[in-house]
């Protein structure tokens, strides 16, 4: 599904990830864990276009993406709820949604039944039903991340990139984002999860990558990971 | 209190142009944090081509065709002058490059409209109805609904279509549009074009009661500006009340000052808001980041 | 951080002897020229051509120091010219004086104007102020065209021919005759010339000109070292008003006739191609472009020579549009507009009859090609393609030699209490609060980690410390001199109390030179004033050549020495950042703040990092900082302060904190309840 192979990207002449190689096979959820600064959101914006890889390979079903510009990566069937949400305030919660299927709606996509797909996501997310009509602004930070999963989703995409859902959220809400994560995974959505929280993200995924300082440090089954002293050492030093 | 009322009705009038240029103003710095400097020359081009095509056209179906030109204008501007900036990032670039491009319509226009000004045949009588003691221009009528109409009309398009969706995504949050597969920057020529197409139209509605020329368009263009900071570039439909005060405010001054002066208040109102509020009245502060 | 593969591979400077003795060699020149001229080239018009060249130059070279050096848009030029003018002129309308006052009034007045200007400029920059200053300019024309009593309204003021030397006061005789007298006002302009160029230089080169570049580069970071934007701004925008004052006075008196509409709008747009396609932050530049626009109409008049200029464009325009094609073919059609415009160019003059109606389109036309394909002017072309005619970057600072940290003055009341004490700072932005009443001391020679997760409020509390956020309430003390506030205080004032910084995105003056850089962090050590800097008296040059060495011995301290005259922005990125760290040091803090100094930083640029910073702390220095490579933190810090949420959640010795069971649970959450398989980890 997705094959990553010597990924290298930064910031102008910072270069943050120094080579990462990693998969995520159709209807898994493979998450990328580690500390601040150690290029998870880096690797997830190289994905999606938002900065251009500067070495390396993504292939997407086989097709290589990188260097696209991102809405040409959405075209692909990549879709990314990026780290602090970025919903659009000033457009209701529908009108989000439905720019969520804007390359199914100008047909670069297939269109398929999009008010089918807007009904599925308002199942998923109920409180989003009760507020389809209020600006995205005026909601509060938990629902704003329903929503930017429920957007991303309206592209039936081929992978769902989730970026720090839970930063932020009080942890009532950190265990509604994870009970979502896991309901997503039983439909067989392909996912690559970014999580600050890497015992949450380890216990829905099923494979984990540990990136530290811009490389892969480890990877395993997800629950083996779990029990590694090795994560803890990753976030807080002493290795 | 009659003299006062039917200042503030002629005031009405005008204000409404400044609110209409400020709109457009508003529509490109949403989605791309800038904005074409030669405004005034769309407005101007916009006027005097109307003033060529009427006599083949009749007025109403001119309209329609001002709008195809001053669509396709704003393309012209963006691809030319704004998007080789935005790609160097370069502010300089395209302030620059906006006037530069304004500068050569006016100079264009001049020589092939002439310099003098011309008269733009008003659609509707030009004697004045009296409303209460006040005298009103049947053209002022059809300034201000001209423009509320071409205002709400984009906001229509902007509220309902899919492409004035991305154009308003586009404004929210531009990275997070380019996630949902939107081409940022065809939504931003579409952005240019939209606010020429705004001017251009706002040049047609002002013609009849001002002159017509490739000069009529820089003073406005510029206190149109200041309504704009005034009712807040980021949005809003503040640039109406802007507008109105402005209007107003010249009008009073050119009967109890002078009409030499009767710039003046917009200009001074855009010095001063720009050094106490920078945000526009209307506007809200930004936190700096670091 | 755009655009990095434009900038050019580490370009030393010319040696600074070559570099320099081609400044005066030019300068000798110009003034061999100037004085050469009217007796070689006799004619009456090209003389005055050559003093409206030399009065534009005079202003040209003002508006550099907003554009080039500051950095911000002036499309008020042509008003404060147009103000000059006037003052002269009308004093001789209503009073009949003559020249010389009106110089000076002209310049009084306009740097009273430029200062006004500047005010608007303080608080908006780019498309705010480029519209600010063009409304300034149009009031400026109308108040010129209404102000009938004094300025004689849209009928303008005619001047006498003038008259610069009075030597009947003297009661005798002109000792040159009838001939050198009509020369006396050239030379009286080519003087006026010769002296803003010498003025300009000392000033952009003085401390005021270092302030002006920071200030452009990264406003923050020049408040953050002391240096207040606000009152260099204004004495940037004073100092170029005044020599468009002058400009216009002698324009009034060169052209013997001031009307409104000489000052318009596209008179501003003018000055701006000539500063831009000449060459900013340069002497040469400025006359350049002087030159250009003041000979373009002349040219465009005679047809036959805008053909053939016409058809030589469009042959090179066709020539680098077929390379162009060859080269690079995702890329051609970019290219292939202007390309085309400017071939077709050559049949549009062979069509026409005369171009003179078109003088703004051609106009319009240069302005598009400085901004895409010359964007550092004529000058900066130039520079590019000739090393040795790159600035010298003076180097009077390289034979002094390091004597390491003594060099970092000390300050701060040593002694057991706390150096810095944070009570209960609460920062709120709308709902949202950011700091939720932190307490924070520090003691005097630590280093103090500030660790948390990602939005737990350390960046804040940097800025709230540093006087770029306010605090919604709460205080910070800082124990030096008795103890002193600094909540509330201005960014620059703290840091002058002795509280420099770091950026998280590194934030240097990008086109400045790495000493530069560190001089401006010494600009507390400059008492000189404007007049100091323009005389070039003795005391500006012992506390220039001070300031050079210590420049020096931190840069050596730092391990820059060898670095000291490249640009900032040519820097790799690990020395960018011990750059920052220098310059920080520069302001004899007693209290350096740092802000994540190791991301983005390679191993071994680390760990010549930790050396440092212990170095510093060695110093006497006490040390904040905020980093996510926790074996940076737990290797160097004696105390360390967790935050979360904005609540400080843990506060201890490294280990200590680093077992605590909270901030494990910060940093990856409680353990999740879903088991699973055994299987093999794989350690890469």
């Amino acid at each position: 599904m997705l094959e990553v192979q010597g990924l290298h990207a930064g910031y102008g002449q910072v270069e943050v990830l120094h080579g990462l190689t990693f998969q995520v096979p159709r209807g898994q959820v493979v998450t990328l864990i580690g500390s601040n600064g150690a290029g998870k959101t880096t690797t997830m914006r190289a994905l999606s276009g938002m900065i251009r890889p500067r070495s390396g390979t993504i292939r997407l079903n086989g097709k290589d993406i990188a260097g696209l510009e991102s809405h040409d990566v959405a075209r692909e069937g990549l879709a990314h709820s990026p780290e602090g949400r970025r919903v659009f305030p000033t457009l209701t919660v529908e009108d989000n949604l439905t720019l969520g299927a804007f390359p199914r709606l100008t047909g670069s996509r297939p269109k398929g039944d999009i008010a089918a797909d807007r009904d599925r996501s308002f199942a998923l997310f109920p409180r989003l039903k009760e507020r389809r009509n209020q600006l995205a602004g005026t909601l509060s930070g938990g629902e704003q991340q329903m929503l930017a999963m429920g957007r991303a989703l309206m592209l039936r995409p081929e992978i769902l990139l989730l970026d720090e859902p839970s930063m932020g959220l009080a942890p009532k809400l950190v265990e509604e984002v994870f009970r979502i994560i896991r309901q997503l995974k039983d439909e067989k959505v392909t996912m690559l999860l970014v999580e600050q929280f890497a015992m949450a993200a380890l216990g829905v995924a099923d494979h984990g990558y540990v990136l530290e300082n811009g490389r892969i440090r480890f990877q395993g089954p997800a629950a083996q990971l779990k029990k590694d002293p090795a994560v803890k050492a990753a976030y807080l030093g002493g290795h | 209190m009659t003299i006062f009322l039917q200042l503030v009705a002629s005031g009405v009038a005008v204000g409404m142009i400044y609110a209409a240029i400020a709109f457009g103003y508003q529509l490109t710095f949403a989605t791309s944090k800038t904005l074409n400097f030669g405004q005034g020359e769309a407005l101007a081009l916009g006027a005097l081509f109307g003033l060529t095509v009427v006599p083949f056209t009749g007025y109403w179906l001119m309209i329609p065709l001002v709008l195809v030109f001053g669509f396709g204008l704003g393309a012209v501007v963006e691809r030319l002058a704004v998007r080789p900036a935005i790609k160097i990032k370069s502010e300089y670039g395209w302030i620059m490059a906006t006037i530069a491009l304004g500068i050569i319509f006016k100079n264009v226009a001049e020589n092939i409209w002439g310099r003098d000004d011309l008269k733009f045949p008003s659609p509707l009588p030009e004697a004045a109805i009296e409303l209460g003691g006040v005298r009103i221009l049947p053209m002022e009528v059809l300034i201000v609904a001209g423009a509320l109409l071409m205002m709400l009309a984009v906001e229509v398009f902007n509220r309902k279509s899919i492409w004035g969706k991305a154009v308003i995504a586009t404004s929210n949050d531009i990275d997070a549009a380019g996630l949902m597969g939107i081409n940022t920057k065809r939504v931003i020529t579409l952005s240019y074009s939209i606010s020429a197409m705004t001017a251009a139209f706002a040049g047609v509605l002002v013609a009849p009661v001002t002159l017509t020329g490739a000069t009529m368009g820089s003073v406005l263009a510029l206190k149109a500006f200041a309504v704009a900071i005034i009712g807040g570039l980021e949005s809003g439909l503040g640039v109406i009340v802007g507008g109105l005060i402005l209007g107003v405010a010249e009008t009073l001054t050119g009967f109890y000052i002078s009409t030499g002066y009767k710039d003046v208040p917009g200009l001074i109102l855009l010095l001063v808001v720009l050094s106490i509020r920078p945000v526009g009245l209307f506007g809200k502060a930004v936190i700096k980041k670091v | 951080m755009a655009n990095t593969a434009l900038a050019p591979a580490t370009t030393p400077s010319a040696p600074a002897s070559v570099s320099r003795g081609l400044g005066w060699v030019g300068g000798l020149l110009l003034v061999a020229f100037l004085a050469a001229f009217p007796h070689v080239i006799t004619s009456t018009y090209y003389v005055h051509l050559m003093i409206v060249i030399a009065i534009y130059a005079i202003l040209i070279l003002g508006l550099d120091i907003v554009v080039g050096y500051t950095g911000q848009v002036s499309l008020g030029h042509a008003g404060l010219f147009g103000i000059g003018a006037y003052a002269a002129a009308a004093l001789f309308f209503h009073f009949k004086i003559g020249i010389w006052l009106g110089l000076v009034a002209g310049i009084g007045l306009t740097a009273a104007f430029g200062a006004i200007l500047a005010v608007p400029a303080l608080r908006v920059s780019g498309p705010y102020l480029a519209m600010v200053t063009l409304a300034f300019g149009t009031i400026i024309q109308i108040f010129i065209n209404e102000l009938t009593p004094i300025t004689n309204g849209p009928l303008g003021i005619t001047l006498p021919p003038v008259r610069v030397l009075d030597f009947s006061l003297l009661g005798m005789q002109a000792p040159w005759g009838a001939a050198g007298r009509k020369l006396e006002f050239y030379y009286l302009v080519c003087a006026c010339l010769l002296a803003t160029i010498v003025l300009v230089n000392r000033v952009v080169r003085s401390p005021f000109g270092r302030a002006f570049e920071a200030l452009r580069d990264s406003p923050i970071a020049c408040d953050c070292m002391g240096v207040s934007v606000y009152r260099y701004k204004v004495y940037a925008f004073v100092v170029s008003a005044g020599l468009a004052g002058l400009s216009g006075a002698l324009f009034a008196w060169s052209e013997r006739y001031v009307s409104p509409n000489t000052y318009s709008f596209e008179l501003t747009v003018l000055f701006l191609l000539a500063v831009t396609m000449g060459g900013r932050k340069s002497r040469s530049g400025p006359l350049i472009g002087s030159v250009i626009i003041v000979m373009m109409p002349n040219i465009l008049a005679d047809i036959g020579l805008v053909r053939i200029m016409a058809g030589i464009i469009a042959a090179v325009a066709f020539v680098v549009g077929v390379q162009a094609f060859l080269r690079k073919r995702d890329n051609w059609f970019a290219v292939l507009i202007p390309v085309a415009l400017c071939i077709l160019f050559f049949p549009a003059t062979m069509a026409m009859e005369s171009v003179t109606d078109y003088r703004l389109t051609v106009f319009g036309l240069l302005i598009l090609f400085v901004v895409y394909y010359l964007p550092d002017g004529i000058v900066g072309f130039l520079r590019q393609a000739v090393p040795a005619l790159r600035p010298a970057h003076t180097a009077e600072g390289h034979s002094v030699s390091a004597e390491g940290s003594a060099l970092i003055a000390q300050r701060g009341d040593a002694g057991a209490q706390a150096l810095l004490k944070v009570d209960q700072a609460l920062m709120q932005f709308g709902g949202l609060k950011a700091l939720a009443g932190v307490d924070l001391t520090v003691k005097p020679g630590t280093i103090h980690g500030l660790i948390g997760p990602n939005g737990s409020g350390k960046s804040t509390m940097m800025n709230v410390l540093t006087g770029i956020y306010k605090p919604t309430a709460g205080s910070v003390t800082l124990a030096v001199g008795g103890g002193q506030r600094l909540d509330g205080r201005t960014p620059s004032e703290i840091a002058l109390a002795g509280v420099a910084r770091t950026f998280q995105n590194v934030q240097l003056f990008r086109e400045m030179t790495a000493l530069e850089n560190v001089l401006v962090g010494l600009h507390h050590t400059f008492k000189g004033t404007l007049f100091d800097a323009i005389l070039g008296t003795p005391r500006r040059r012992r506390e220039e050549k001070e300031a050079r060495a210590r420049a020096m011995a931190i840069l050596d301290f730092m391990g820059l020495g060898a670095l000291a005259q490249t640009e900032a922005r040519n820097l790799p990125y690990g020395k960018q950042r011990l750059l920052e760290i220098g310059r920080a040091l520069a302001l004899d803090p007693v209290l350096l703040l740092l802000d994540e100094p190791a991301a983005g930083l390679t191993a071994p640029d680390i760990a010549d990092l930790v050396a440092i910073i212990r170095k510093i702390r060695d110093a006497g220095i006490t040390v904040i900082l905020i980093e996510h490579h926790m074996d940076v933190v737990m290797g160097l810090c004696d105390r360390v302060s967790v935050l979360d949420f904005g609540h400080k959640i843990a506060e201890g010795g490294a280990r200590e904190v680093q077992a605590d069971p909270k901030v494990i649970e910060a940093y990856l959450g409680a353990p999740g309840e879903m088991g699973g398989t055994d299987a093999e980890t794989v350690h890469a």
